[in-house]
């Protein structure tokens, strides 16, 4: 063997070790790396063929939104575009892109072919139904209080913009369903849209009726306009066109589809804040989200796995209690965040959380009857909460925590929500009060009361707030109901005695006397408007 | 009688008298030794390799003293310190860096060189004592590796003397002793990270610096043997010159419409390409194109010519290509598959036919002729030394030395691997189980260090066929592939 053969094999030896320890670094520096820094090539080789030319194109026209998506493990498990965009040819929104029939809003049905038992629970839970508000108190306030049904005429020229027309609904789209989701829908050549009333789409979510989409806007490409007062939107009650409920983007943001960001609470807290339910500042108020603040680092949010006790103990989150896997439960996670809350302090009185097979709340005297009712009781949820609070607490502190937040719900219940309602309903029975909502002074005296002031005591009581407890909230409850509340009620009676309707005045009055003389609010003396004549000042 | 001066003497008063008065060395005996003639051959690259690891050595105790200054070997502070180098101390995650970077580049240095001699037969009689002293330099040299990145105090240090001391317990007989001693006790405890310590800036360096002076001294004494590389231009028989076969001229083509293709690339893509983990900008990419397109054309134009480096240029872009391709399917991560494999096929082919044709390829050096050792040769030494240190710098800024998390007795990790370097043993350990490895190991040193000796014997069986370059050959590659599927599972 020449010499010169030898030199070649050592060459050839030692460019194959530089070669071999590319190797074994790249592998290395892979293990180790996060996964939204995965690298582009092996994102694109996970990518199935279809969705190949998305990325490509999309890389130059959107590029964060490949980014974001390229960081999801949908990429690295090989789920690209077309798999949650699909369409197919009988939808509604569907159109011919570059060769793959898509739609732009991906809808829980979309995402239900692979995510089966998530959008199970999803679809039973009270998140679903969100968007099954429209007209409720709240969308009246939307839609005649704070805008209009409708259109109307400008006031005077805005300078620098030219205003036709007052869209009234402004304040309902962008204030009601962002948060609980609207109706989607698609524009026709009139002007107006087509929606899933329109479509009516059956169980497989194939519209029965298709008449109404050949009257449909499209571009050159045959893509459907969606209407700009329905679209965007993420509400978590979005009602979509395939008759899907929902939005889970809503918690998981596209594209994402971030779990860490899921388990954070400022998640939850684009909705779950505010003078009516502030559950994210409770929790900021509370111990639990002091930890949190403190502790985040320690929260391995980024875990594929997120079980507490297990993957992590530093805090909860909202969804460590309401929704994720602990280790007393086996780790199963929830994706109906109802499934542990045992009072639902959304109505006007708390009602206890049992509920049948629709999961609606069952309201049933008879013993009986409600026991046949039941599929779900109150007692079954609040254990899989005490499951969570176990990992921390000893049995007997969660029991006492649950003993003092029972009297606080029954306190309000009883002291103000009954005798609030007792004394509205009068009012409503006896004429007192037209049937339009807020049109009178006490009527938004009572939604305050109940909506605002009441929710936020009993909700401070049921996350371990006390300021929400007590000075935003029962605090207010009591002085709405006190120096506002039975003030304009006395003043209803008499105004009524003396406008005629005497008999109907002594009704509501014995009503109030009734509610009044309880030892509860005996505390103080009360005027009574139609035997001492005077007339609070209301 | 007038005086006659020796040599040595005549040099001392030539160079100033009474001040060299005081250290009465003989300085043109020194020169007479120091500068001895070299042999022409090892102008070459690769008789230079023997230098590098003694030149990556020197940085290594300079970082190694530097480290020490903040480095406190007790285990409730060696992480903590350690941490406050790489985090807070100026420039100690540079020097951290390149202490990590040097340790590497020194294990591949002595492995290349080590390869060199084994295949150009340098430990053949009379030289086997200096192969088993550079055997023992190769021992020493992991051995410092891993009481190294065993005084880190991170997860990999725990388990690595873990799996270490597990490995020399089951050594027959002596095991438990042995293990015991590196552990100082039946538990990894506070002992065992002085022990480390103590091995790694006292007993082993001092060793390798022992061992450098012998394998050297030695070195001298047999004298570099007179290698001589013949030009095909100058034997008779070769009429036909590589630049003249249709099948190097085809190579050349094929670089030239290569390096076109790269740098028209450099010129107009816009997409950006990943190597190595890592996705390039833009203008990386560009930049990255352009450099291999100068590579390409400087390949052509070397082949054109029917030059030796054009040929390994050749080999290398297609070592490089197969590596990739390689990867790529082990990954299942390949894009365009049947693109890659044309291009490995087309690469491999023409590399193989470069290599059948060695024999044609010119080298612009002509018949080596000896130079001297000083300033010939300590300027070439001083070239690789510097573009080791620009390497090494480069290393530090991309890929810098980090930290991973704290030593757990109580948490076993999920990927637990030793460095690269021992990676071929960690898999034969779990290809066969302890007892088996142990033996293994042992067998394999004994073989390494006999070698010479085991070599004349396949000589004596076989004469001239080369059969330990084949084995070599063979082990090398043996020791990739576990290297590479060790860092793959």
């Amino acid at each position: 063997m020449s010499l010169n053969l030898k030199r070649i094999i050592v060459f050839v030896l030692g460019v194959a070790l530089c070669a071999a320890l590319i190797m074994v670094a790249e592998t290395e520096s892979r293990r180790h790396q996060p996964a939204h820094k995965m690298p582009m090539s092996t994102v694109l080789a996970l990518t199935p063929e279809a969705s190949r030319n998305c990325v490509d194109c999309h890389a130059k026209s959107s590029p964060a939104i490949v980014e974001h998506w390229k960081g999801s493990t949908h990429a690295h498990k090989g789920v690209g575009c077309v798999e949650c965009h699909q369409a197919e040819k009988v939808d509604a929104d569907g159109f011919d892109h570059y060769g793959a029939h898509i739609a732009t809003v991906v809808t829980p049905r979309d995402c239900a072919r692979c995510h089966v038992k998530e959008s199970q629970e999803f679809a039973q839970s009270h998140h679903s139904k969100a968007g099954n508000i429209l007209a409720s108190l709240d969308n009246t306030l939307a839609e005649n209080a704070e805008g209009m049904r409708g259109f109307f005429n400008p006031h005077s020229p805005t300078p620098g913009k030219l205003v036709t027309e007052v869209n009234g609904m402004a304040s309902a789209s962008l204030g009601c369903r962002q948060c609980h989701g609207g109706k989607v829908g698609l524009m026709t050549k009139d002007g107006g849209m087509v929606t899933v009333d329109d479509l009516k789409p059956g169980a497989d979510g194939v519209p029965t009726n298709t008449l109404v989409l050949a009257n449909l806007v499209r571009n050159e490409e045959g893509r459907p306009k969606y209407h700009p007062s329905t679209w965007p939107n993420t509400g978590i009650g979005r009602l979509n066109l395939d008759g899907s409920l929902g939005s889970c983007s809503a918690c998981h943001s596209r594209h994402d589809f971030s779990p860490r960001r899921a388990r954070q609470p400022e998640s939850c807290g684009k909705c779950h804040m505010g003078p009516d339910h502030p559950q994210k500042e409770i929790y900021e108020e509370s111990k639990h989200g002091i930890a949190y603040r403190d502790l985040r680092d320690l929260m391995n949010l980024d875990a594929e796995s997120w079980i507490l006790g297990q993957d992590y103990s530093a805090a909860p989150t909202c969804a460590t209690c309401h929704m994720s896997g602990n280790t007393k439960n086996g780790g199963r996670i929830t994706h109906d965040p109802g499934e542990r809350i045992s009072w639902t302090n959304r109505p006007p009185i708390s009602q206890v959380m049992d509920t049948d097979k629709a999961h609606k709340v069952v309201m049933e005297l008879d013993p009986t009857k409600r026991a046949e009712q039941i599929v779900d009781t109150a007692e079954q949820k609040r254990n899989r909460m005490k499951d969570v609070c176990l990992h921390c607490h000893t049995p007997d502190y969660v029991n006492g925590f649950y003993k003092q937040y029972d009297d606080l719900v029954i306190l309000f219940n009883e002291k103000f929500a009954k005798a609030g309602k007792k004394i509205i309903t009068a009012c409503y029975e006896q004429g007192l009060l037209t049937k339009q909502d807020f049109d009178e002074e006490i009527e938004w005296s009572y939604y305050l009361l109940w909506h605002h002031e009441g929710r936020r005591a009993r909700m401070g009581a049921s996350m371990m707030g006390p300021d929400y407890t007590h000075w935003h909230g029962m605090f207010e409850v009591a002085e709405r109901f006190y120096q506002e509340f039975i003030p304009q009620a006395q003043h209803l009676v008499t105004k009524a005695a003396a406008d005629g309707k005497k008999p109907q005045a002594e009704i509501v009055n014995k009503v109030l006397n009734d509610v009044l003389s309880r030892p509860e609010h005996g505390w103080k003396k009360y005027d009574d408007p139609l035997t001492t004549g005077k007339v609070p000042g209301h | 009688m007038a005086h006659e001066p020796g040599v040595g003497e005549r040099h001392i008063r030539a160079t100033g008298g009474r001040l060299w008065q005081l250290l009465p060395v003989d300085w043109g005996k020194i020169q007479e030794v120091t500068n001895e003639p070299v042999p022409g051959h090892i102008k070459r690259w690769w008789f230079a390799l023997g230098g590098t690891p003694a030149y990556l050595f020197l940085i290594q105790i300079t970082t190694g003293i530097l480290l020490s200054f903040y480095y406190v070997p007790s285990p409730d502070h060696a992480y903590d310190s350690v941490a406050a180098i790489t985090h807070a101390v100026p420039f100690g995650w540079f020097v951290r860096s390149i202490h990590k970077w040097a340790a590497n580049l020194m294990i591949i240095t002595v492995l290349l060189h080590m390869c060199r001699v084994f295949f150009s037969c340098g430990f053949r009689h009379p030289r086997q004592v200096n192969w088993v002293v550079g055997c023992g330099l190769l021992l020493c040299t992991l051995s410092l590796g891993f009481t190294g990145y065993s005084l880190i105090q991170e997860q990999l240090s725990y388990w690595g003397i873990t799996v270490a001391s597990e490995l020399v317990s089951n050594v027959p007989l002596l095991g438990p002793t042995l293990a015991n001693f590196m552990r100082g006790g039946e538990e990894i405890g506070p002992n065992t990270l002085t022990r480390m310590f103590n091995l790694h800036v006292g007993i082993l360096p001092v060793v390798t610096i022992l061992l450098i002076g012998l394998h050297v001294a030695v070195l001298r004494l047999h004298g570099v043997s007179d290698l001589s590389f013949t030009d095909p231009r100058l034997q008779p028989g070769n009429d036909r010159l590589a630049k003249s076969l249709p099948g190097v001229r085809l190579m050349a083509l094929l670089a030239a419409l290569g390096a076109v293709g790269c740098i028209l690339a450099a010129a107009f893509r816009t997409t950006a390409i990943t190597i190595v983990a890592t996705d390039l900008s833009v203008e990386s990419t560009r930049l990255l194109c352009l450099i291999v397109g100068g590579l390409l054309a400087t390949a052509s134009a070397l082949l054109a010519q029917g030059h030796m480096y054009g040929l390994l240029l050749w080999l290398a872009i297609s070592i490089l290509a197969i590596a990739k391709l390689i990867f790529d399917l082990t990954h299942h991560e390949a894009i365009h598959v049947t693109g890659w494999i044309v291009m490995v096929l087309v690469l491999g082919v023409t590399a193989v036919y470069g290599v059948v044709r060695q024999d044609r390829f010119i080298e612009g050096k002509g018949v080596d002729k000896p130079f001297n050792f000083f300033p010939d040769h300590i300027i070439t030494e001083l070239l690789i030394g510097t573009l080791l240190l620009f390497l090494l710098t480069l290393m530090t800024l991309v890929f810098p030395a980090e930290l991973a998390e704290r030593a757990n007795p109580l948490v076993t990790p999920d990927h637990i691997k030793p460095e690269w370097y021992f990676f071929f043993q960690f898999r034969m350990l779990k290809l066969t189980g302890l007892n088996t490895a142990v033996v293994m190991s042992g067998a394999l040193v004994l073989m390494i260090v006999l070698w010479p000796w085991i070599d004349s014997l396949l000589e004596r069986i076989a004469p001239r066929k080369d059969l330990g370059i084949y084995i070599g050959i063979v082990a090398f590659l043996a020791f990739l592939t576990f290297t590479v599927w060790e860092a793959m599972v």
